[in-house]
Parts: structure tokens; C-alpha cells; sequence
């Protein structure tokens, strides 16, 4: 801060780094309301529901019948429950999601019955080969806009 | 503040100063058996004549050379970045989320340990040295020395791993060399009054490559590695790995810059020094992170380049760096320690941030993208980086002329204080032409215009010394240790310099 040893050329440039600091730190201050804002707060499922991985071919719209654990280039992940779901949760609206490593929506589905996922595996991407990279499959119950409880959680590698 | 210049310096001093004026502080500690130029009863206004050639100066040895403070500091930060990097590979040991990080984090742990030994065991020494009482160089070799050793292992090994990893990404480390080499060209260039040397860029360069990069490696990917595992992906994750991106990175490259100022500060000058060396070490992180993704298919790698050494080159980590660069070259102007910090953590706070945005819009795939593969790549994306990034590199652009304008004033307020003495090293004619790059270099062409190849190298070592002696009278009023009798070896040089015999004469000179 200015004082009287401060040499009259170096006014500005202190002035100049001093207000981009107090700039750069209220950015950095928003950054973090942000992040805490934004902080996933729904509860996890006590034991994930199992998830199966099948290859989506999006030429065909189709997916293969058998799972798979591993990918490579090329081949898109699609993500179905493995067991059928009984109970209340039958009835609850669920939205299947699918994200990059760092937690970007790739795609995203929302169903009206769980069960519809035993039958229709939600694709990482519909549209086109993905790159080499872990992604991440979320399914959660929703209400309105808002997810309730996460019902399984998995990363998937697509290797080179 | 008051903005006023202290009164133990300034023009007004220098003008009233008498002939043979009492040297500053710093020179009068140590004795000066150093062969004054005499002032001549010319007036300041008048030509000067040619000073004759005289022995140099006998310069005696430089107690404020051995600066043991800081180099102890450079040694504690490269200390604390192994620490940190050691408390990373512990996490990822324990964790043991993926094979790789686990057996990286534990050869990590086992060299830091090493190190660590070795540091208790250089301490020592460094403490029986001082006891008994060895003279300030004496002291200062043996931290020098026990330092080099103790960073010797890992310096090696990071050395080796960078030359494998260019080695698996020869075709991208190939292409990277020449627009490395204009970049590191282009930053200098932007020092125009006294051009740090090839080799201290080059040392920046290396921490950037070799240290910062490995740094944020491990540091950073950790981070990521627990994020993934842990935060539930959306806007959190992507603000949260965003972060562990931009702190580790800053915080990696800044601490070079810091090491650099503190072992170097007699060839880093202010700000505009700070943003260069800065500069140089982003240069070096972003050839080493652009290695990590220049492997795969030839396409691959020509992708990369232009995305990562053509249009993204000077506006990505050299920008941040040498912003962070700006902060610690404020600093450095000042003595007292709230202020260096103040400014230092400004420089890294900008640095940060900037990093963070253009993060967050990176990952959040929060930019222009076009189906048309030709559009996309010389179009599209150099907007994105242009709109996304261009503003940090604005801001360092802002900065350098900011630093320029300081350094010009401060400059030409100090070689008009010389031209107003007696000692015949400035005139006031010289003032204008010296503080005017363009002016200078113009100087220089005349005599090379003329064939005179002697005149121009002899103009171009008048006028570094001119402005060699205009910084160390800045460094002097701003409190920074001098080597005894600077000023005057410097007046001694330029008495000799004008008084070198040429084929034709320079009126101007």
C-alpha cells in the first residue's frame, strides 16, 4: 500500500497490481460460493444399484446384448440396471446421466420407471465416438428438477 | 502514500551534489579503494571531452554478493514444493485408486526421503561451518553446495523423465522448438532497456519444463484422481477440478519465479524483469504439457501443436506466469515484507484466476464449437481462445506497458540525476537517445549503415553501461545491496568506451 518510501513511478503500477489483485480475489471468492452452492448435497443410496455396460452402436441406435467391463476407442458405453427394481422406488421418476472425467453432461435421460432401464440402456453419446477417457454414469430419483437420492454411481475407462 | 522520492536520492541531491561526493551507504560499509573518476569543472550542458583511457578500477571483493538469506529462502521453497509433492504421493498411496499414481507415489516418497536425509545431513555441516566461524563466502559456498547436492537426485531424475517423455513425444518435442524459440525471443525482446541474459531465460525455461511441470503432475493429478472418486459429477466438479488445475500449476511455475528473483536479483530488474523471467518459465511448463498431449497419430500431434504452440503459445502459461512474473517484480521494489507479500500474492491471485475462468469454461464446454472441421480449427478455436484467454493476455499486455513507462521514468529520472554531476558518464544530450529504444537502435544502424562495425558494437557497450549505470543507481535508492564501487567501475567503463579510438567518430557519442 502506498507510504511515503514508495518512489513516484512506482504509483501506478502499484495501484494497477493492487486493484487486479482485489479483482482476481473477488473472482476467486465467487469461485468458491460457487463451488459451495453447487456442492452435491443429495443423499447416496446405502448399496448402489448394479449397474451392466453394453457397447451402443449410434450408426444403428442399437446395443450390444452382451455387457461388457472394458472399452476402447471407438466404442460408446451404454448403462441399463442389471436386476429388475421392486418396490417403491418402481414408481419414482429417475434421471439417468452420463458425464466426462471432470464432470460434464454428455447426456442425459429421464424416466418415468426405473424398470425402462432394465430394458433401454441410456448411451454415453447418441450422437458420435467419444475420445479416450473415464466418464461417469449417475442415476438418481428426481423430483421437479431436483435429485433426491443417487442410486448408482460408476466410472467407466474408455481405453485407447 | 506520499509518492514523494526519499530525500537521500533524487535530482535534486545529485545536482547539489559537491565533486567527490560521499558514496551511499551500502558502499561506504566495506573500504573503497576503487579509483575514482574525477569530475571535470565542465558544465553538465557543455560537450564533454573524451575522458582518456585509465586503468580499470580495482574492484574489491563483494561482501553483498553472498546473500545467504535468500538463497535459504530458494532452497526452503524448492524444500516445501518436495514436501508437497511427497504429501500428494501419500494420498495417492493410500487411496490407491489407480496402479499408476500408487507406484509414482511411492517411488516419489522414497527420493523425497532421501532427500529429506540428506537436507538434515547438509544442515548440519551448514551449522558446524558457522560455528566455527568462516567468512561470508566461505558460508555461503557451503549452503550453495550443500544445497546443489541435496537437489542433485531429483534434479537428475527429472531431467531423465522429461527427456523420456520427449522421447516418447519426439515428433510434437521437435515441432515445439522453433515456436519455443520465438516465444522465449518475443519475451525478451519486450525488456528493451537491459536484456536479461540467454542462460537465466533458459534456467526459467528449465523450471518451468523439468520442475513446475512435474509438480503439477503429481500435485495436480492427485487432486483430480480424489475429485473424480469423491464429488458427484456437475458444476461443483468441474469449479473443483478447475481449481486443482490452477493452483498447483501457479503455484509450481510462481515459485520458480520466486527462486529465480532470489537467486538472480542482480540481473532481474523490477517488473518488466519479472513479467520476462515469468514469461520464460510458463514457456517451459507449456512445452512440457504440451509433450503429454502431443502422442498418437501424426493429426494428433499437429492438432496439438497448433492448439497448443501456435495459437495458444504466448496467451496461456507464459501469460499467467508472467503475470505472476509483474507481482513478484513489484515486490521487489520494496523493502518492507507486507508490501512484497501484498504484491506477490496479487501477481498469483490474478494468475489464479485467470487460470480458474478460462478452466471452468474449458470443461464446462462452455465456448463455440463448429461441425466444419476447417472452420473449427482456424476460426473457431483461435476465437475461443482469443475471447476466453485474450483478456488475461490483455491484462499482461497492460502490465508490460505499465512496467515500460515505470522503468523509462525511472530510468530517465536517474541518468539525468548522472548527467547533472560532474563525472562525464551522461550528458543531458544523451538523456533523451537513452531512454529511447528505438532511438538507440537507430544510433547503432547509422554506424552499421556506414560499415563501421567497430562504432557499432562500441555505441551499443556505451549505451548498455549508460543504462547498466542508471539501474544500479535505481537498485541503490531502492535499498538493494550494491557490490562496492559499481557506479564508478561503470563511469570507468563508459570514460573508456568514449575514448576508444574509431574509424568515424560519432559526434553523438
Amino acid at each position: 500500500m502506498p507510504d511515503g518510501s514508495e518512489p513516484a513511478e512506482a504509483r501506478l503500477p502499484v495501484r494497477v497490481v493492487t486493484i487486479l489483485g482485489l479483482f482476481s480475489v473477488a473472482v476467486l471468492l465467487v469461485a468458491g460460493a460457487a463451488l459451495v452452492v453447487t456442492w452435491p448435497t443429495a443423499p447416496h443410496r446405502s448399496s448402489y444399484l448394479p449397474i451392466r455396460l453394453h457397447a451402443y452402436d449410434p450408426a444403428t441406435a442399437r446395443v450390444e446384448v452382451a455387457p461388457q467391463v472394458t472399452f476402447r476407442q471407438g466404442q460408446i458405453p451404454a448403462a441399463a440396471i442389471a436386476e429388475p427394481v421392486t418396490g417403491s422406488l418402481m414408481s419414482e421418476r429417475v434421471r439417468a446421466t452420463w458425464y466426462d472425467k471432470v464432470g460434464y453432461q454428455t447426456n442425459s435421460v429421464d424416466l418415468a420407471e426405473i424398470n425402462t432401464l432394465r430394458t433401454s440402456p441410456v448411451p454415453l453419446s447418441t450422437t458420435s465416438a467419444v475420445p479416450a477417457g473415464t466418464y461417469q454414469f449417475v442415476l438418481a430419483t428426481i423430483r421437479g428438477d431436483r435429485v433426491e437420492e443417487v442410486l448408482a454411481w460408476v466410472h467407466v475407462e474408455i481405453e485407447r | 502514500m506520499t509518492g514523494q522520492a526519499p530525500p537521500t536520492s533524487g535530482p535534486g541531491r545529485e545536482e547539489s551534489e559537491p565533486a567527490g561526493a560521499s558514496p551511499p551507504a551500502a558502499e561506504t560499509a566495506e573500504p573503497q579503494p576503487v579509483e575514482v573518476p574525477q569530475p571535470r569543472p565542465a558544465p553538465p550542458s557543455a560537450p564533454r571531452p573524451v575522458v582518456p583511457a585509465r586503468p580499470g578500477p580495482t574492484v574489491p571483493a563483494d561482501p553483498t554478493a553472498y546473500r545467504i538469506d535468500r538463497l535459504a529462502a530458494a532452497l526452503t521453497i524448492g524444500e516445501a514444493l518436495l514436501v508437497l509433492i511427497a504429501m500428494a504421493s501419500l494420498v495417492g498411496v493410500i487411496r490407491n485408486d489407480s496402479p499408476e499414481v500408487r507406484v509414482l507415489g511411492i517411488v516419489n516418497i522414497v527420493v523425497i526421503g532421501i532427500m529429506m536425509l540428506a537436507a538434515v545431513v547438509a544442515a548440519v555441516v551448514i551449522v558446524a561451518v558457522s560455528v566455527r566461524g568462516g567468512s561470508p563466502r566461505a558460508r555461503f559456498v557451503t549452503w550453495a553446495v550443500s544445497g546443489a547436492l541435496v537437489f542433485a537426485v531429483p534434479g537428475v531424475l527429472l531431467l531423465l523423465l522429461t527427456l523420456l517423455q520427449a522421447g516418447i513425444a519426439w515428433r510434437g518435442a521437435l515441432l515445439s522448438i522453433p515456436t519455443t524459440i520465438f516465444a522465449l525471443w518475443t519475451f525478451r525482446r519486450m525488456q528493451r532497456n537491459r536484456k536479461p541474459p540467454w542462460w537465466l531465460l533458459l534456467v526459467a525455461f528449465a523450471w518451468g519444463l523439468l520442475v513446475a511441470a512435474y509438480f503439477a503432475q503429481i500435485v495436480e493429478g492427485v487432486l483430480h484422481v480424489v475429485i473424480t472418486a469423491e464429488v458427484l459429477p456437475g458444476i461443483a466438479a468441474i469449479i473443483g477440478h478447475s481449481a486443482a488445475a490452477a493452483f498447483p500449476e501457479e503455484l509450481g511455475k510462481g515459485a520458480g519465479v520466486i527462486v529465480i528473483v532470489l537467486l538472480f536479483w542482480r540481473r532481474i530488474d523490477g517488473m518488466l524483469g519479472g513479467i520476462v523471467v515469468g514469461a520464460c518459465v510458463g514457456i517451459g511448463f507449456q512445452f512440457a504439457e504440451s509433450m503429454t498431449y502431443m502422442i498418437g497419430s501424426f493429426d494428433t500431434v499437429l492438432y496439438q501443436h497448433w492448439y497448443r504452440q501456435v495459437t495458444g503459445l504466448l496467451i496461456s502459461h507464459a501469460t499467467y506466469t508472467g503475470i505472476i512474473g509483474a507481482g513478484v517484480g513489484l515486490a521487489m521494489q520494496f523493502v518492507d515484507w507486507p508490501r512484497r507479500v501484498l504484491f506477490t500474492g496479487a501477481g498469483f491471485a490474478v494468475a489464479i484466476a485467470a487460470h480458474l475462468v478460462w478452466d471452468v469454461f474449458a470443461f464446462g464446454h462452455l465456448y463455440w464449437e463448429s461441425d466444419d472441421s476447417t472452420l473449427q480449427l482456424f476460426v473457431v478455436q483461435p476465437l475461443n481462445l482469443l475471447v476466453l484467454k485474450g483478456p488475461a493476455f490483455a491484462v499482461l499486455l497492460f502490465l508490460v506497458v505499465v512496467a515500460l513507462r515505470q522503468e523509462t521514468r525511472l530510468l530517465h529520472r536517474h541518468l539525468q540525476a548522472e548527467a547533472g554531476t560532474t563525472f562525464g558518464a551522461v550528458t543531458p544530450a544523451e538523456v533523451p537517445v537513452l531512454v529511447n529504444a528505438p532511438l538507440r537502435f537507430r544510433m547503432r544502424l547509422r554506424a552499421l549503415w556506414r560499415g563501421d562495425h567497430q562504432a557499432y558494437a562500441r555505441v551499443k557497450r556505451l549505451h548498455a553501461a549508460q543504462l547498466d549505470l542508471a539501474f544500479v543507481r535505481w537498485r541503490r535508492e531502492r535499498g538493494d545491496p550494491q557490490p562496492p564501487g559499481a557506479e564508478e567501475s561503470l563511469r570507468h567503463r563508459i570514460g573508456r568506451l568514449r575514448s576508444e579510438p574509431a574509424a568515424h567518430q560519432d559526434e553523438r557519442l
